[in-house]
């Protein structure tokens, strides 16, 4: 057998991993000779620091107290920027609070105060653009007709004629009378709107028109019979039945077809320029401040007149105030 | 090791304190300088300048104990000194073979302080011949202090790696030791 077969020189290990890891730890204590020296090495690697060792001081120092200043400065600008005089500073409020406090004012921010206010006073303008329209051209807007529900074509029958034939039936015409349930020829009950002015109609263009000279005798006059026809003195009513008469009266002209009689009657009688108006002419034309103003026939022929009331007693559409017996200012 | 005071040390260090901070200091750069001059030979001051000043700017944000500390202070040195090595490579330093002694910079005592630490010093060249893993694995565990999972968290290998790499390092220092006759 040759040599190179025989085993080599299998010393046993002069230590064991539990060794090392004693030698590791720094225990220097039980442990193999032949790590001595190892344990030696590893205790001058963790020996006390040399001078050498601590000559970087100065340097990392500076860097630190730099850093330092710098967020000092950061955090006093940060303090600065959330200074309580320029913040708003609000307080803790118990559970609940919070949420319904900023519920409440959410809803606040949406609907502002001024916006009601706002509408009010269009409403306003807007009302006082309708009424200012249908005194000077006797005729309701367009769109308000649409809304309404009113169309404004005119088929309108002779005023004349009807003034003619009602002055037959009876001026003393008591205010009982049902047009609708019989209806006069000339003026038939059907929707077909009818553009001729209405007595009251007209004597409600002659003051809306004069109402800048409110002063004037004409003025005075006419507001006496429209307050006998509106039921009260009082302007604001005189107003309202004007707009009542103006905006619906010709709808329904069976409604107060009486009244327009008689003013047709006296207008012919007594004032050419009124009686003008209220012979049948065209809103445009009749209705006519100038003419209106002119004429002061009209406003002596409705003192007995029962018109307007006689729609509310025969269940029309427009409730008009009740009629006068005799008027109060005369 | 600072032991029971590092809490609040850290916490005056976090605060402004540069005294507490120079505690801290003054406790780990000397371990930090052997480990990097063990790795890292040529540069290991510049990277333990880098690796305080960039723990300097993170130290508001950590949390953790004493041996947390130790391991994100020689983890960044880590990064720093990977940061190093690339740099080298791409940029490579011209050596001072043409410089004379008497050119070459020192300082007066420096005499003096090769004696101090003449044992430290032997130790760490010894070490500077292991294999650059095993080096760091001993020097991790018996320089910084730190535990076998946190070395092993450290370099990304399992505790039973390092342990071997332990192992094997201090075996090979051994036989280098005998037979060297190396004497500290």
């Amino acid at each position: 057998m040759p040599d190179s077969l025989q085993p080599p020189n299998w010393d046993p290990a002069p230590f064991d991993e539990r060794d090392l890891d004693t030698v590791l730890s720094g225990e220097t204590a039980d442990i193999p000779d032949a790590l001595r020296p190892v344990a030696d090495t590893l205790a001058a690697l963790r020996a006390a620091p040399t001078r050498a060792e601590f000559s970087g001081e100065a340097n990392i120092m500076a860097e630190f107290r730099a850093l330092a200043e710098f967020r000092a400065l950061g955090l006093r600008a940060a303090r600065h920027s959330a200074d309580p005089a320029d913040t708003l500073e609000l307080h803790a409020l118990p559970a609940g609070h919070g949420r319904r406090r900023a519920a409440r004012h959410r809803t606040r921010r949406h609907v502002p105060p001024v916006s009601w206010r706002t509408g009010s006073l269009m409403g306003v303008a807007a009302a006082a653009v309708i009424v200012i329209a249908v005194a000077f051209f006797g005729n309701l807007p367009g769109p308000i007709l649409r809304i309404t529900g009113h169309a404004s074509t005119p088929s309108p029958p002779s005023l004349q004629g009807a003034g003619s034939k009602d002055s037959k039936t009876g001026n003393a015409k008591p205010s009982g009378s049902h047009p609708a349930s019989a209806p006069s020829p000339m003026w038939s009950p059907s929707p077909t709107p009818s553009t001729s002015p209405s007595p009251s109609e007209l004597l409600c263009r002659s003051y809306l028109a004069g109402l800048r000279h409110p002063e004037s005798e004409a003025e005075v006059s006419l507001r006496n019979k429209l307050a006998t026809l509106a039921g009260g003195a009082d302007p604001g009513q005189v107003s309202l039945f004007c707009i009542q008469q103006l905006g619906h009266g010709r709808h329904y002209p069976g409604t107060d077809h009486e009244s327009r009689a008689n003013l047709g009657q006296d207008s012919q009688s007594q004032s050419g320029g009124t009686g003008q108006a209220a012979q049948g002419q065209q809103p445009g034309s009749g209705a006519s401040p100038t003419a209106t103003q002119s004429g002061t026939g009209a406003s002596q022929s409705t003192q007995s007149a029962p018109g307007p009331s006689q729609g509310s007693q025969d269940g029309g559409p427009t409730p008009n105030p009740p009629s006068p017996v005799s008027s109060p200012a005369q | 090791m600072v032991g029971e005071d590092f809490a609040a040390l850290l916490a005056a260090a976090q605060g402004g304190s540069d005294e507490a901070f120079a505690v801290l200091w003054r406790d780990a750069n000397p371990a930090l300088l052997r480990y990097l001059r063990v790795l890292a030979p040529e540069n290991a001051e510049d990277v333990a300048a880098e690796t305080w000043v960039q723990v300097v700017r993170g130290l508001p944000r950590f949390t953790g104990d004493e041996a947390a500390w130790r391991a994100w202070l020689f983890t960044t040195a880590r990064r720093r000194l990977l940061d190093h090595a690339r740099l080298r490579k791409r940029h490579p330093a011209e050596p001072l073979d043409g410089v004379s002694a008497a050119e070459m910079p020192r300082t007066a005592d420096a005499e003096q302080l090769a004696m101090e630490n003449i044992a430290t010093e032997a130790a760490m060249s010894l070490l500077s011949r292991l294999p650059e893993q095993q080096a760091e694995v001993i020097m991790l565990r018996v320089v910084a202090g730190l535990d076998t999972e946190v070395v092993a968290d450290m370099l990304g290998r399992s505790p039973g790696a390092v342990r071997v790499a332990a192992h094997r390092g201090l075996k090979k220092l051994a036989t280098l030791l005998s037979g060297a006759g190396v004497t500290l």
